[in-house]
C-alpha cells in the first residue's frame, strides 16, 4: 500500500534508539506496519550499527532465557524486595515448606487448645510455647546443616552479618507472622498479643548466644533456659499456686515494659556482636571445617 | 607478585594435627598439591578459601590477612572456591544455582549476571544444560557445576579441591584448556591425579600428616625417583612397588638390582618414593 508521507532517516535513527517522543514513535509505528520501503530503512539504518543490533539481541536473549523466579521469590519481587535479595530469601531452607508447615501445625494445635479451652487460662500455653519457636528458627535459618552449599557459601563476600542476620529476619518474619495470625484467631482482645514482646526478647537472646556458641547449642540453651526458668520460678514462688497464672503475671501488665527493656539491650548486644554471625565462624563453631 | 603466603600454620581437630607448621608462598601459576587422603590438603584449601581458620601461624591472601572482618570480605571479592563436596541446591537447575552463587558474590546487576552465569556455564560445556535440575545430573555434571561457580568474575586466586573427580577424560581434557587459559591467576588444586599435576602445574607441593614434604616443580618431583625405575619381565620382590604394564613388562620401583635398566621416573614415581621413603622413616625403630 502506497503512503504519501515517509519517516525521514533522521526520524527512524531517533526512533530505533528510543529517542523521540512517544506520540512520534506511536506514529512511526503505526507507518511501519504499512510501509514496506521504510521498514527496509528502518532496518539498513539498525544493520549499519551491529552492536546496537546485538545489544537487543542480548536483552531479548536474556528475557527469553532467563528462569522465571521462584513462586516466594517472584512475591518478594512484587512487594518491592529488590531481586537478588529476593532470590537469596527464598533459598533460605526456613522459607521451605517443610518448616514453615511444622510452625502452622504447632500454632494451630496451640490455637485449638485456646479455642477449645474454657476461661482466660486458655490462652497461657500459647503465650508459654510462642517464644520458643523463633528460637528454634534460628537454627533453621542459620545452621550450615540446612544449607546444602554452606561452604561454597561461606567463602562469598555476601557470608557475613548480612546474609546471616537476612535468613534470621526472614525466618522470624514469618514465625511471628504465624504466631500473629493464630492469636487473632485465638481473640481474647489484646491481651493474646503480649506474647510479642517477650518472643522478641527470647529471639534476640538467642542470636546473642548464637555468637557465643553457635546456632544448635545456643537454640537448645535458650529453650532450655525458658522451660526451667518458668519451673523453677514456680516453685520458688507459687508452689501451692497454678502455673498458668504465674506465665500470666509474667507476660501481663508492667512486666510488657521489662520485655520492652530486654528487646533493646539484646538488640544492641546483637548490632555490637554482628561481626559473629558469618557462615565460615559458624561452621568452624559446628565443626564442619 | 606473591598472592599466598603461609607461614608456619598450624591446625589441630582435638588431638589430630591436620596442618602442622606449614610455610609456603605462591605466586601466579597453577600450584598442585598432592598427598594421600588424611594428609591434610582439604584443610590447607579451606583455610586458604577463608572457610576455616588456623590455630597458629599466619596467613596472607591477595596481599591481606584473613584474620580481619573487612579484609576476608575483599578477599572473597578476587577468590573462587570449589569445595571437595560442594553441596547444590538440588531442586535449583544449573542456571539458577551458578545465579544463586554469583548474587552471593555480590553481581546485583541482573543482565551482566546473567551474562557471566552464560559464560562460565559454557565454559564447562553446560550451555544446554543450563535449564536441567541439579538433582537429574551425573556426578561429573555436578562436578562441572561446582567448576563454573568458582570461575564466577574470573578470580585472581582460584581454589579447587580435586575439581577433576568425576569428569570423563573429554572434560579433563577441556578443564585443562580453561584452566591454563587463566594467565595471571593464581590457581591452587589438589588431586590424586599425577598426569594432571604433569599436564597443568608449574608447581608441586606434597602434604603429608599435615607437613610440606616437597615444594617444587613436577620434573623435580619425578627426579626423587631416578634410577629407582627399572622395567623387567618378571616380578621382583624386593622392589618397594611393581606392577604389570599394558606391554606386558614389570615396572618397578625401588633398589634396582645390578645390571637392571633404569628408565625415565614418571611424576608418581617420585611421590612414591617420597611418601614410602618417609613412611619408612616413620615406622623405622629408634636407636
Amino acid at each position: 500500500m502506497n503512503t504519501e508521507w515517509h519517516a525521514s532517516d533522521q526520524m527512524l535513527i531517533e526512533y530505533s534508539n528510543v529517542h523521540c517522543d512517544v506520540s512520534t514513535a506511536y506514529s512511526i509505528e503505526a507507518h511501519l506496519e504499512r510501509c514496506q520501503g521504510c521498514r527496509g530503512t528502518l532496518a539498513r539504518l539498525s544493520g549499519s550499527r551491529p552492536e546496537h543490533a546485538e545489544e537487543i539481541w542480548n536483552r531479548i536473549a536474556d528475557v527469553i532465557d532467563r528462569p522465571n523466579p521462584p513462586v516466594l521469590a517472584g512475591c518478594l519481587m512484587r512487594l518491592g524486595m529488590p531481586e537478588p535479595w529476593a532470590l537469596l530469601t527464598a533459598a533460605t531452607r526456613a522459607m521451605s515448606a517443610a518448616w514453615v508447615g511444622l510452625q502452622i501445625l504447632l500454632i494451630g494445635g496451640a490455637v485449638a487448645l485456646a479455642r477449645l479451652g474454657a476461661g482466660p487460662n486458655a490462652f497461657t500455653p500459647f503465650l508459654f510455647f510462642a517464644p520458643i519457636l523463633p528460637a528454634v528458627g534460628v537454627v533453621v535459618a542459620y545452621h550450615p546443616r540446612f544449607d546444602p552449599a554452606a561452604e561454597i557459601t561461606a567463602c562469598s563476600p555476601m557470608a557475613g552479618a548480612k546474609l546471616g542476620l537476612t535468613r534470621i529476619v526472614a525466618v522470624l518474619s514469618v514465625t511471628l507472622s504465624l504466631l500473629f495470625a493464630g492469636s487473632l484467631i485465638v481473640g481474647h482482645g489484646w491481651i493474646t498479643l503480649t506474647w510479642i514482646l517477650p518472643t522478641l526478647a527470647v529471639a534476640g537472646a538467642t542470636l546473642v548466644v548464637v555468637t557465643l556458641i553457635g546456632a544448635e547449642q545456643a537454640s537448645l540453651v535458650v529453650v532450655v533456659l525458658w522451660v526451667t526458668t518458668w519451673f523453677t520460678l514456680y516453685v520458688l514462688r507459687s508452689p501451692q499456686g497454678r502455673f498458668v497464672n504465674l506465665v500470666n503475671d509474667g507476660f501481663l501488665g508492667e512486666r510488657q515494659w521489662l520485655w520492652a527493656g530486654a528487646c533493646l539491650v539484646m538488640g544492641a548486644v546483637v548490632y555490637v556482636r554482628r561481626d559473629r554471625f558469618e557462615l565460615a565462624l559458624e561452621l568452624q563453631r559446628q565443626g564442619m571445617s | 607478585m606473591t598472592s599466598v603466603k603461609v607461614h608456619n600454620a598450624t591446625r589441630r581437630f582435638g588431638s589430630f594435627v591436620a596442618l602442622d607448621d606449614v610455610t609456603f608462598s605462591l605466586s601466579a601459576g597453577i600450584t598442585g598439591l598432592l598427598g594421600p587422603n588424611g594428609a591434610g590438603k582439604t584443610t590447607l584449601l579451606r583455610v586458604l578459601a577463608t572457610v576455616a581458620a588456623t590455630d597458629a601461624g599466619s596467613i596472607e591472601l591477595l596481599g591481606r590477612d584473613p584474620r580481619n572482618a573487612q579484609s576476608r570480605v575483599d578477599i572473597r571479592r578476587r577468590l573462587g572456591y570449589l569445595p571437595q563436596e560442594p553441596g547444590f541446591h538440588r531442586e535449583f537447575t544449573a542456571f539458577e544455582f551458578v545465579d544463586y552463587v554469583a548474587i552471593l558474590k555480590e553481581m546485583v546487576d541482573r543482565k551482566a549476571r546473567h551474562d557471566e552465569v552464560r559464560r562460565v556455564l559454557a565454559a564447562v560445556g553446560l550451555a544446554n544444560e543450563m535449564k536441567k535440575r541439579i538433582r537429574n545430573m551425573s556426578g561429573g555434571m555436578r562436578r562441572r557445576v561446582g567448576i563454573a561457580q568458582a570461575l564466577l568474575g574470573s578470580p585472581e586466586l582460584l581454589i579447587l579441591d580435586e575439581p577433576t573427580a568425576g569428569l570423563d577424560p573429554e572434560q579433563r581434557l577441556r578443564f585443562r584448556e580453561l584452566l591454563t587459559a587463566r594467565r595471571g591467576h593464581t590457581v591452587v588444586l589438589s588431586t590424586h591425579q599425577t598426569d594432571d599435576i604433569a599436564a597443568l602445574c608449574q608447581r608441586v607441593i606434597v602434604l603429608l600428616e599435615g607437613r610440606v614434604r616437597f615444594d617444587g616443580t613436577p620434573p623435580e618431583l619425578a627426579a626423587l625417583a631416578h634410577g629407582r625405575v627399572w622395567n623387567a619381565l618378571e616380578r621382583d620382590p624386593t622392589a618397594q612397588l611393581a606392577w604389570v604394564t599394558g606391554d606386558g613388562m614389570v615396572r618397578h620401583l625401588g633398589t634396582p638390582p645390578a645390571g637392571a635398566d633404569a628408565v625415565p621416573p614418571a611424576i608418581e614415581d617420585g611421590y612414591l618414593t617420597l611418601v614410602g621413603s618417609l613412611h619408612a622413616l616413620s615406622s623405622a625403630p629408634e636407636n
